[in-house]
């Protein structure tokens, strides 16, 4: 794939996920949104917390990359080991647990609606990150990964494994909202 | 596993808060609904919520755990339904007909109910039409469950009943042990782990 065409993919799915976000948790009252629907399994808000974690690293680690000058028209995406893993594992379809780190898990804590309202800010942040994303080199090795900072992701593969672990656990939490709904067991 | 030491009282405001996206349930009406769910029932797993031979008196929310209704036959205990959080339970037939309990439900998490009773609950239903419009709208959505299963179990394939049980409940694999799904669905835990 080319980068214009990667880029508007990430583009298009970000808006989604702000949109969707929007939508169907903004009207749900803060006792449903902090709703777990199991023992120790993420209520809306944690699943958005989690996410604001990383994106609290990884938004401003993009902008830092993006302010280095690179001229490029478009060229094909390529991936490096670690990112084509990085983004496999995290893609929504494969149905795959893994585990949390601990500073990322934020099972337990409370949480208010500032919660929503600092995700739907990220994705804003992430769409400008995104735009300026195409003046720029995507296979570039420039952002730090933040379990391991020795290692770095191509600033392509970055964006890519941002969005898609967004999109992992925003259906996560649409499935909670799902659940949020009485039913009868006779 | 966080300890529910008090979840009397966010039990009601979950409910409330469940009720409220029912568009045509008025918040005073849910307000007086949602007190009348006095009584509070915590169970270790294991333990009976009720016993066959037992009338049913109450309509129970369940907060958080998980429990099983089963039919005791013989040396076997059919497995005919769950309950877990944001569901209503009873003994369904006991408590419409006033008639003793045939059925047992059994706590296989930790549990944390709250509960209406069956006169209050009926006295509710007469006085409010929106509350009978909504208690209509949950047994039409269990009807249609029952009769979901009865298909299931007239299928003469395991596989084809797991596949529509899949289909219609994909999260419950993740909560219930198998050997209860097994018995829902009719076949030994064996021939499960096998078609999984």
């Amino acid at each position: 794939m080319n980068s214009t065409a990667f880029l508007t993919t990430l583009q298009t799915a970000t808006q989604q996920l702000r949109a969707t976000a929007q939508a169907e948790f903004e009207p749900l009252d803060l006792a449903l949104l902090n709703h777990q629907p199991a023992p120790g399994s993420w209520s809306i808000l944690e699943c958005l917390e989690h996410l604001n974690r990383y994106s609290r690293y990884y938004n401003p680690q993009l902008a830092k990359a993006l302010t280095k000058p690179d001229v490029v028209t478009s060229q094909p995406i390529g991936y490096s080991w670690l990112g084509r893993k990085s983004v496999d594992m995290m893609r929504p379809d494969n149905r795959k647990k893994h585990t949390t780190l601990k500073h990322m898990n934020p099972s337990g804590s409370r949480l208010g609606r500032e919660v929503l309202t600092e995700f739907l800010a990220h994705q804003t942040e992430l769409l400008d990150l995104l735009a300026r994303a195409h003046a720029a080199d995507l296979n570039r090795k420039a952002v730090p990964v933040e379990f391991f900072k020795l290692l770095k992701l191509r600033l392509g593969e970055a964006l890519e494994f941002v969005v898609v672990h967004q999109q992992r656990h925003l259906q996560q939490a649409l499935r909670v909202k799902a659940g949020l709904q009485v039913s009868l067991a006779c | 596993m966080p300890a529910f030491v008090d979840f009397a009282i966010p039990a009601r405001t979950l409910l409330t808060a469940l009720l409220s996206q029912v568009p045509y349930l008025p918040a005073a009406e849910i307000e007086d609904f949602v007190a009348c769910w006095t009584k509070t029932v915590a169970l270790k797993r294991g333990d009976f919520l009720v016993q066959p031979g037992q009338v049913e008196q109450y309509l129970y929310f369940i907060h958080h755990g998980l429990l099983r209704i089963f039919y005791p036959s013989g040396d076997e205990e059919i497995c005919v339904g769950f309950g877990h959080g944001n569901t209503l339970i009873c003994s369904f037939p006991s408590f419409v007909a006033g008639q003793p309990s045939e059925y047992a439900i059994q706590a296989l998490r930790q549990c944390g109910l709250i509960a209406i009773s069956r006169r209050e609950f009926q006295d509710l239903l007469e006085r409010s039409p929106a509350l009978a419009r909504f208690w209509r709208f949950e047994l039409e959505k269990a009807l249609v469950g029952r009769m979901e299963h009865e298909i299931d179990l007239l299928m003469p394939e395991p596989a084809h009943r797991l596949a529509r049980l899949r289909a219609r409940s994909p999260g419950i694999f993740q909560h219930v042990p198998k050997k209860y799904l097994a018995s829902y669905l009719r076949m030994t835990p064996e021939t499960l782990s096998r078609l999984r």
